[in-house]
């Protein structure tokens, strides 16, 4: 789109300018990367020296600005580059952010602010109070929107591979809000039960923390939030959908892939069938679990998660047919028979009675056909997080020796250490280095292992050193159970001839919408990913709900996308956003001593305490700010939470640009004798403006170490202008006469109080300000010409002054006060510098963009057809800043008027 | 007492998630001053400003009346 003015920066006077040229009939745009227009005259509580409310004088300008037909505002947009045309023209590339809320529907009620659960630091109040994540940037905001801080998404959720928001309920829990944090889980995942007690917890291995003292406990407290919501709730508080759908789709197998897929699906309206081989449902779940990590009675309450909605499983009931199947109309089918078969090891002997599977064995003894072991001596072989359940399952079963007997060393064992290590500490035996060459048996019987010894040679193909054979190494142990962990196998058999398999005999589907080689026919879980983490599994159910459903409802699968979870954040940049961060251990789920856990099926973690649960939750950094909690959406009645929203890149070209960015303020932490940062009652002059404003953070003038109304106040000019050694030699024009207005406004809040003014000189050269400065030292204010040296913390918090009274001559003084106000100074944004690409902005001495003819062309800037309004040129007041501004504008006006008669 | 600011500002703001409600029990017995909450809680006043100012802005306490003879508001939960 063409523009003939940018304004860059919708501050007063980029306010001011695009009026001016809007009211000339020009076409303007206004690009803002605050979220409101007004910079940062609408934070002040009022202006000098007429003492009229910053507010009142702003707000029209703003609402002006905003509704004008001829100007265009852009808030939360950046500009990306400008760049000059040959013609005199610019193109100007802008990216808007996502705000993730539709602007046209919220009313600005604030009600998302309210429910928002992420505390973020109020910029507005510069740090002296919390706001939320979602927030209307201040009262009098134009546009008055809220917007949701989201600059990515949380490493833990975006790690999770069912997409469940782990940030959100983390930050739910935190504040309290444990059902909402239930039925937040349950958006994504229906097992919550299991996830608590049997999930790998990918998103603890990239929580932030981990890189610190130790990742939030996230299982942990999803187990608090768990229990808890089952205890009050034995049942789903839902049930089926008022209306289904006319097409029935078939799932064959009840693991957790088949039960998510069901339970989105269920969701949504269909009629679904569960087909299940095993006597009950629950897949490797129910049957591959022990009860001591996962208690049936919790697979059974996740389960009615899902029959909840409707869902039939059928269980007894082995599929061999897709085709069979579709036969009986079912209209769409997803397989996920998981993997419950271990591959052989191809060694002599193991057909004999008394080597298993491993699956093999986890069935029968958690059916009960196994009952017993007792003086029995197993040897588990493998090294994977599947040998060490049915070791851990044997020592339950009374065996007198169990032995994990692995090819290579620890190092390389792919099970997790604390698995390993509570397998160790319940008296398990590790074998390492160490292979079966042969079963040996009597009457088809196992009875031996000729073990052969292993050395570890160079890295295979996975990284891990290669197990190499010892020669003449070979031993005999003697056993009576051996279980084969050694990697599962998919149950994909019967359907090798209907569909496409992979060499390893999983299905073949198409990655995305795990489509098979047959129509209609959908697979997930470990039957298409192999042996894999439970909540894969139930995000690929959660998957095939998606594409199943678009595929019923006729809707095309290609070219969408079923996650759009923005990209994780910059772990480091979210580490950088805190200048220190406090240790906190993370929270332990206790667990039964070894030797009272081994003698029965008892669950071996403890649940944590409420206490422990909130305070482990308020671990988290909030690293992508928002959590994903959904509590604005709930709380929002305009229904404007928009969380597929995206940024925006724009382009425009444009006839002229003017540069009104502003000025920074000096940072006070680097005057460090002052102490501010240390000492809670030394402030700077844009927090007092915002304490003695209508729209305070407070409830009045109060210092903020305490919540005292102060009653000694000193104000210290020229904090960090005029000052060599802080490499700000310049005047900032404004500090003595804001300071003295806000001796005046403090002495209006409280009359009582002392004020002392430490000054150089006092600068009032504008019209009044002589008078203004008068009028303070009448009403009592005190001023001291002396540069306050340094600033110390007394134990009452209150702050003894260093200084020189020069007027006096008494040489060095102190004086104590409750609370010093830094009259910060202003310095240049220099971000305008680097706007254009191709053209230099030329800065000045002092790094403000320069006017090359400031004594005749005020606003003319070192690029053709680009000026300079307000504070991006110099430190000025508002009234200066105002008429600089209109000057821009008619510079502005008069290029684009030269350039269309010479066109 | 005195104070020092020793914790990133950040995250004593994230603590109001948490601590809020304890401000809440402890002003169910009644009316409190920032320094009285700080010292049953056992937090650092400053802090205790931050939270308290945070649960006055969004409604949750409000002040009582005018401030004691030493300048302190109290503060109790909002009906």
């Amino acid at each position: 789109m063409n523009y003939d003015i940018l304004v860059v920066g919708g501050g007063i006077a980029g306010m001011e300018s695009a009026l001016i040229l809007g009211d000339m009939g020009y076409k303007v745009l206004l690009v803002e990367k605050e979220a409101s227009i007004g910079g940062k005259m609408i934070l002040l509580s009022k202006v000098f020296p007429t003492l009229d409310c910053a507010s009142c004088i702003s707000t029209p300008k703003m609402a002006a600005t905003i509704n004008h037909p001829g100007i265009t505002v852009l808030t939360y947009s950046q500009i990306r580059e400008i760049s000059r045309m040959d013609d005199g023209r610019f193109i100007v590339r802008l990216k808007k952010e996502a705000t993730f809320v539709d602007f046209a529907a919220c009313t600005g009620c604030g009600e998302c602010e309210l429910a928002c659960t992420v505390a973020i630091s109020d910029p507005f109040n510069y740090d002296l109070v919390a706001s939320r994540s979602a927030h209307i940037l201040y009262p009098q905001a134009v546009p008055k929107k809220a917007i949701i801080e989201r600059p990515g998404s949380s490493p833990c959720s975006f790690t999770c591979p069912a997409g469940v928001k782990a940030h959100g309920y983390v930050s739910l829990v935190r504040s309290g809000k444990y059902e909402e944090a239930f039925h937040l889980h349950m958006e994504d995942a229906p097992l919550p039960g299991t996830l608590a007690r049997a999930c790998y917890a990918p998103c603890e291995d990239s929580c932030t923390r981990s890189d610190l003292e130790g990742a939030v406990s996230i299982r942990a407290i999803k187990r608090f939030m768990v229990d808890r919501y089952y205890k009050d709730h034995p049942e789903p508080e839902y049930g089926p959908p008022e209306k289904f759908f006319d097409k029935r789709i078939a799932i064959v197998g009840s693991g957790p892939a088949g039960l998510s897929a069901a339970y989105h699906l269920g969701k949504r309206g269909y009629p679904i069938t569960i087909f299940e081989g095993a006597p009950q449902p629950g897949g490797m779940l129910r049957y591959g679990i022990p009860a001591y990590r996962l208690p049936d009675d919790i697979v059974d309450r996740d389960i009615k998660n899902i029959t909840a909605l409707g869902v039939e499983i059928k269980t007894k009931t082995r599929i061999t047919s897709m085709k069979a199947l579709k036969n009986e109309g079912f209209d769409a089918v997803f397989l996920a028979v998981g993997t419950n078969r271990t591959w052989k090891m191809k060694v002599p002997g193991e057909d004999l009675n008394g080597v298993m599977e491993c699956m093999e064995f986890l069935t029968e003894a958690n059916t009960g056909s196994i009952k017993d072991l007792s003086g029995k001596t197993v040897v588990v072989v493998g090294g994977g997080n599947s040998a060490i359940d049915p070791a851990r399952m044997a020592v339950r079963m009374g065996a007198k020796s169990v032995v994990i007997m692995y090819r290579r060393s620890r190092n390389e064992m792919p099970a997790h250490d604390w698995e390993v290590k509570a397998a160790l500490d319940e008296g398990i035996e590790l074998q390492v280095l160490k292979t079966p060459k042969s079963f040996i048996g009597e009457n088809g019987q196992l009875s031996k292992i000729e073990v052969l010894s292993m050395q570890l040679g160079e890295p295979d193909e996975s990284g891990r050193r290669r197990p190499i054979p010892k020669k003449g190494s070979e031993f005999t142990l003697p056993v009576d159970l051996v279980i084969l962990a050694i990697g599962l196998r998919p149950c994909t058999e019967s359907f090798k001839d209907e569909l496409e398999e992979n060499r390893d005999e999983t299905i073949k589907v198409n990655e995305e919408t795990l489509e098979t080689s047959m129509p209609s026919v959908f697979a997930g879980g470990d039957a298409v990913t192999g042996a894999s983490m439970i909540v894969n599994a139930i995000g690929q159910g959660k998957r095939a709900a998606f594409y199943i459903h678009r595929y019923l409802q006729g809707e095309s699968l290609d070219g969408i996308t079923f996650d759009s979870r923005l990209p994780a954040v910059d772990k480091k940049e979210v580490i950088g956003r805190s200048s220190s961060i406090s240790r906190r251990e993370p929270i332990i789920m206790r667990e039964l001593p070894p030797d009272e856990r081994k003698q029965d099926f008892k669950e071996v973690e403890c649940c944590i305490s409420e206490e422990e649960a909130r305070s482990g939750a308020n671990r988290c950094l909030d690293c992508g700010v928002c959590s994903e909690c959904n509590e604005c959406i709930k709380a929002c009645p305009a229904d404007a939470i928009n969380f597929t929203m995206r940024s925006e890149e724009q382009t425009h070209e444009i006839s002229s640009v003017i540069v009104s960015t502003g000025f920074k303020l000096f940072d006070a932490h680097l005057k460090t004798s002052y102490g501010y940062g240390r000492y809670p009652n030394v402030v700077t002059a844009m927090q007092m403006d915002r304490i003695l404003s209508p729209t305070r953070p407070y409830n009045a003038v109060l210092r903020p170490s305490d919540g005292k109304m102060p009653d000694n106040i000193a104000f210290v000019l020229c904090t960090g202008s005029r000052d060599h050694t802080l490499n700000n030699p310049l005047c900032s024009r404004v500090c003595c006469m804001y300071s003295i207005k806000q001796a005046q406004l403090t002495m209006g809040a409280s009359p009582l109080a002392d004020i002392t003014i430490y000054y150089i000189d006092i600068r009032a050269f504008g019209k009044g300000y002589e008078e203004f400065y008068q009028q303070a030292k009448g009403m009592g204010t005190f001023f001291v010409k002396g540069r306050v040296s340094e600033i110390e913390q007394l134990d009452n918090s209150n702050l003894m002054l260093h200084y020189e009274d020069i007027e006096s001559g008494e040489g060095p003084q102190t004086t104590e006060h409750d609370m010093v106000v830094l009259s910060v100074g202003l310095l240049p944004n220099i971000e305008a510098l680097s706007l254009f690409k191709d053209n230099q902005l030329e800065a000045d001495h002092y790094a403000y963009v320069k006017e090359v003819e400031e004594d005749i062309n005020p606003g003319k800037t070192s690029i053709d057809g680009v000026f300079v309004a307000g504070t991006a040129s110099a430190p000025r007041d508002i009234p200066d800043s105002i008429l600089h501004a209109g000057s821009a504008a008619a510079q502005a006006a008069a290029y684009i008027e030269r350039n269309r008669r010479s066109a | 007492m005195t104070v020092e600011i020793k914790r990133d500002l950040v995250e004593v703001m994230r603590d109001e998630r948490v601590i809020r409600d304890s401000i809440i029990n402890l002003l169910r017995n009644g009316p409190r001053t920032v320094i009285e909450i700080a010292e049953t809680l056992k937090h650092p006043p400053h802090e205790v400003m931050i939270w308290v100012a945070t649960m006055w802005r969004y409604g949750a306490i409000v002040e009582t009346g005018k401030p004691d003879e030493e300048g302190y508001y109290k503060y109790q939960l909002n009906q």
